[in-house]
């Protein structure tokens, strides 16, 4: 369930009839009561009020898995037992099957390995349930983790139709040859120093496509294709008070065909500039801001900035994603919900910071600086 | 052609293209330092522009208009001496030290008339004013980086060969703060 899908009256109205979670609930009815609630949360309030519940319960939440674990082990032991017996043409299988043969007609062979193949399933089906289970925990614990990471950094999760749309206007995401394609955004709001502004983060993943001919003795020419993929990530926002540059080193696009340089050797050697005319650039390459530049090549890895023709900004780096959100904390002593819920509503409580997206904020507001006061 | 003789030609021509590389490393080197030094004549000229409104402003408090009235006079004469082309980094700390001496009088000033510190108009002066000194001061460090690669080039080891010969070109001088320097107990032996 996504609250994309829901209008804010539906969501509301399936919160309202959702049972309170008590310590008699079974697990399987709290889980799942718990997992509704935190789908559909939509502030830091609510994610926290699903922790504390959870803490209420009272008990690590864990499924009884003892059924799917027996079955697991069985099935397993059956499958390899069986399967070594027909391999070893082991005399009392092979009776057993020579038997079944008379009784059916159908050839030994087919009881020989149809049986391990049998429990081979069963183990599978037994695994899937033990999964499933596991699963519908770590679903729970990575949601909530999720939630509260991005509403402590207010922000949420993105349409991807609409950020991926922006792809085609700025030149910094015609990246690929063979594909590119936007996923993961969030979108967030910032208070900095100098102003306030509301960004998107994206995650660009983009595929180059490698053409290798060769041609062998008697002449005949072969084509080898390679891809290669790579990721890159950023963040957009409005910047209306420049249009219309570039700046980045190793990756250049037509859309700005105006090259400068500013003074500084030293933001030379970091980034080459490009603009729609040498103008923009001049007046926005002042030499504080090219001290501003420099220092944050330092800071992020593959450093891009682009401001297109409409006045929007973007900001990209290397990095796979400037969003790093919390994983699933299954197996950590202090945080497994399945271990200590108290453990996991304290981890909740924690500040989740976002070290990779930090820099490129803290940039944007130094962009506007000149232009706030 | 016997291998002696390509190995004398591949090394004339490796050690040519050293001097080429190298000459014209010196001269994109110096060149570098002058566009440098033109971007801190550009934003000292830019202050010299703010300095008249000032003058007028603080102009009406009598008791100071003598002191700080000189100094930005002073302030706008040097400012004018500067010549593009030729980086003279004393003339720029005369300036510097001028213009610490007159912001410190037009804060002194600030101080002693409430008036003309809740002035809309003068505080939007004081703020451009410091504006324009934190930009020159970004200018005057890209100039020294500048100088720095400009002065390593000509004086490392083999460049130095190159530029004795050829290119003849001298150490330039960073801009060092001397006001600032004077504050300090310890000064490095260098």
């Amino acid at each position: 369930m996504t609250t994309e899908t829901l209008d804010q009256k539906t969501i509301d109205n399936i919160k309202a009839k959702l049972p309170e979670v008590n310590p008699k609930m079974s697990v399987e009815k709290a889980v799942k009561i718990w997992t509704i609630r935190a789908e559909l949360a939509g502030s830091l309030d609510e994610v926290y009020a699903v922790g504390q519940s959870m803490e209420e319960y009272g008990r690590p939440i864990k499924f009884d898995t003892k059924q799917e674990k027996f079955g697991l082990w069985t099935g397993a032991f059956s499958t390899i037992s069986f399967a070594y017996a027909m391999y070893s043409g082991n005399d009392i299988y092979g009776f057993l099957t020579a038997l079944a043969e008379a009784y059916t007609g159908v050839e030994r062979v087919w009881f020989g390995w149809g049986a391990p193949a049998l429990f081979a399933l069963l183990t599978l089906f037994w695994w899937r349930r033990y999964s499933n289970k596991e699963y519908e925990v770590s679903y729970l614990s990575g949601t909530l983790a999720k939630k509260a990471a991005l509403y402590q950094n207010h922000m949420k999760a993105s349409d991807v139709k609409v950020v991926g749309g922006q792809i085609n206007k700025f030149g910094e995401l015609r990246r690929g040859n063979h594909d590119r394609y936007i996923r993961n955004p969030f979108s967030g709001s910032y208070r900095g120093r100098h102003w306030s502004f509301i960004y998107e983060a994206y995650r660009l993943h983009y595929i180059d496509e490698h053409r290798h001919e060769t041609t062998d003795m008697n002449g005949q020419s072969e084509t080898e294709i390679t891809y290669k993929e790579y990721d890159r990530s950023g963040i957009m926002l409005s910047f209306p008070w420049v249009k219309g540059i570039h700046l980045c080193r190793g990756f250049e696009t037509t859309l700005y065909p105006a090259p400068y340089k500013p003074a500084s050797m030293q933001f030379n050697q970091r980034l080459h500039c490009r603009g729609a005319d040498d103008t923009a650039l001049a007046r926005f390459l002042t030499p504080k801001m090219v001290e501003r530049l420099i220092r944050a090549t330092e800071e992020i890895p593959g450093l891009c900035i682009e401001v297109n023709q409409n006045g929007q900004m973007l900001i990209a780096c290397n990095h796979d994603h400037v969003v790093a959100l919390p994983h699933d904390t299954k197996g950590d002593k202090e945080c497994d919900p399945r271990i200590t819920p108290e453990g996991f509503n304290a981890f909740l409580h924690q500040t989740f910071t976002m070290p990779r997206l930090a820099p490129l904020l803290k940039l944007a507001d130094d962009l506007a600086a000149p232009y706030t006061r | 052609m016997d291998l002696n003789t390509i190995i004398g030609l591949v090394s004339i021509v490796v050690v040519l293209f050293f001097v080429v590389t190298t000459y014209n490393g010196i001269v994109n080197a110096k060149n570098a330092v002058k566009r440098a030094w033109a971007s801190v004549l550009v934003q000292e000229r830019q202050k010299n522009k703010i300095l008249p409104e000032l003058q007028d402003a603080v102009s009406r408090y009598s008791e100071f208009e003598e002191k700080v009235q000189t100094g930005i006079t002073e302030l706008r004469s040097e400012v004018g001496k500067l010549k593009e082309g030729t980086p003279d980094a004393e003339q720029l700390e005369t300036i510097e030290a001028l213009s610490n001496r007159v912001l410190k009088g037009i804060q002194l000033t600030m101080e002693a008339y409430p008036d003309l510190k809740a002035s809309d108009l003068f505080q939007k002066l004081m703020h451009e004013i410091t504006e324009q000194q934190e930009q020159i001061g970004a200018a005057i460090r890209i100039f020294n980086y500048n100088v720095e690669v400009f002065n390593n080039q000509i004086q490392n080891f083999p460049n130095n060969i190159v530029n004795n010969f050829l290119n003849k070109e001298k150490e330039v001088q960073t801009f060092t703060d001397a006001g600032a320097s004077e504050g300090f107990e310890y000064t490095p032996n260098i």
